[in-house]
């Protein structure tokens, strides 16, 4: 028995949506939310927005924790989460810095 | 497993039930509103993101059915949340206690508007401060009405420009004199320095000061003579006759001769003596008057006696040669004077105006060694003793 050619790409579709989807899309999230801490730990937030970064480590720690348990959705959405609270961080580490930098004196 | 261990197992999954997680879970919720209200952001960052996220993680391990997992973030939840609590205390804003202002109950009268110590009953000023010892009124800054440089405090004359040295007043010459009243001790009435201030009096206005002045009541008559001593001399030759009616002012004369010296031919009155141009004769060794001419000498000296009354006393001297005894020559010179002088009062002489003398042969005027000499010596001569 043969099967169509368009049935066949089909079920691949369907199997790839099921199987495949989840894993790219978190690690895609985990790597925007690695990129965001990064540039949050440039800006210092993890002295001037501990919050923010407490937060954002533990959500993508526990994204890639999901991700081993192949829990993909649950990481994704921590995924995401880290990286909200990582851009939180940044934001809110960058304007400490500006504050800092026009409360210093200018020196001549 | 054995089938003994299964009441245990049961037992230790009934500890981390659903339910049981989901009441722990509120509390740390709970928790966690606590310390968010408490300011716990600030205060204890790490432990509020990590209870917030590990409750976060309990409910996720919950939905996916894994309650150990859950119970693990759920304990670690509950632990930072209690944390974020105990770090956040002291951390919230601290409460503004706005009390109300108490009402007044009672009204002070004895008020003090303008606050400068001195109640309002006792200020004169009660809305200007000022001090107490100026009865509550703002001490005037010192004043200088005239300019002067002195304080009216200290100006005697505060309206009045005025040196400090007459302590404020002005500097007066009331009299203009030149000085100053302060010193002037006739501030009123112009005179010099030397005089202090006080005019030299010259009551008869001869120009001579009063207390120069013999005659401070008559002024002199400046006609040149004794013009010094302030006393009008009105007849300045003494000759009776008003020096304003006397041609002669100077010179004694009669006032028939309107005051001049009558000019005699046989006599001439000079300062000191009544002068005869030639001599009165007497007989040899006798005081008699001998010669027409003696008589006319005598009678010239009497008129010039007359004519000359500031003559007061004149001494006739009788003078001989040197012929004879001494003695004998003095009683002669003195028995001639005397007649010379009976001849003068025989033509109305005052007899208290004259006197005579007999010098003897004590005072030649030429030498007794010749003839004419001797006429010389014997000589009659009429000095003026007093005018």
């Amino acid at each position: 028995m043969a099967f169509p050619r368009a049935s066949l790409l089909s079920v691949l579709a369907v199997g790839l949506a099921s199987t495949g989807c989840g894993p790219i899309q978190s690690t895609s999230y985990l790597i925007d939310a690695e990129t965001m801490l990064a540039a949050a730990k440039t800006a210092q937030a993890d002295k001037t927005a501990p919050y923010e970064w407490t937060a954002a480590n533990l959500y993508y720690v526990k994204s890639k924790e999901e991700v081993g348990y192949s829990d993909f959705e649950q990481a994704v959405d921590y995924a995401k989460k880290a990286v909200d609270f990582a851009t939180k961080a940044r934001d809110a580490a960058v304007k400490a810095a500006r504050r800092n930098t026009s409360a210093e004196p200018v020196t001549p | 497993m054995s089938f003994r261990l299964w009441p245990l197992a049961l037992v230790l999954a009934s500890c981390h039930s659903g339910p049981a997680i989901r009441a722990s879970a509120d509390i740390v919720k709970t928790d966690i509103e606590r310390a968010r209200r408490a300011n716990a952001v600030r205060c204890a960052p790490r432990e509020l993101a990590t209870a917030e996220a590990n409750l976060d993680f309990a409910f996720g391990e919950l939905d996916q059915g894994d309650s150990a997992r859950a119970y693990e973030h759920i304990t670690e939840a509950e632990l930072a949340s209690k944390k974020a609590v105990a770090l956040s205390r002291d951390c919230a804003p601290r409460q503004v206690v706005v009390k109300e202002e108490p009402k007044l109950v009672v009204k002070l009268e004895e008020t003090d508007k303008d606050g400068d110590g001195v109640l309002d009953k006792d200020d004169q000023c009660p809305s200007l401060p000022g001090p107490a010892e100026n009865r509550g009124c703002p001490r005037e800054a010192p004043k200088d009405r005239d300019h002067d440089g002195v304080l009216d405090a200290d100006d005697k004359c505060p309206t009045e420009p005025g040196p400090a040295q007459n302590s404020g007043c002005p500097v007066v010459d009331a009299d203009g004199d030149g000085i100053l009243d302060a010193a002037d001790k006739c501030p009123n009435e112009a005179g010099p320095m030397q005089n202090f201030g006080c005019p030299v009096l010259d009551k008869d206005g001869d120009g001579i000061p009063d207390d120069q002045d013999k005659c401070p009541n008559e002024p002199e008559d400046k006609d040149g003579f004794q013009d010094d001593d302030g006393c009008p001399d009105l007849d300045n030759d003494g000759d009776g006759v008003p020096d304003d009616r006397d041609d002669c002012p100077m010179l004694p004369g009669p006032a028939e001769n309107k005051g001049c010296p009558r000019q005699y031919n046989l006599v001439s009155v000079t300062k000191d003596r009544i002068e005869i141009k030639k001599q009165i004769k007497f007989a040899t060794g006798s005081a008699k008057i001998v010669g027409l001419e003696s008589e006319k000498i005598l009678d010239e000296v009497a008129q010039a006696l007359k004519d000359n009354a500031q003559i007061k006393k004149v001494r006739i001297e009788g003078h001989t040669d040197s012929v004879g005894d001494d003695a004998m020559n003095l009683k002669l010179s003195q028995n001639r004077a005397n007649s010379v002088m009976s001849a003068l009062i025989k033509r109305k002489v005052d007899p208290a105006r004259l006197e005579a003398v007999g010098f003897g042969e004590t005072r030649p005027i030429a030498s007794n060694a010749t003839a004419a000499g001797k006429a010389e010596n014997r000589r009659t001569e009429f000095t003026i003793a007093e005018q």
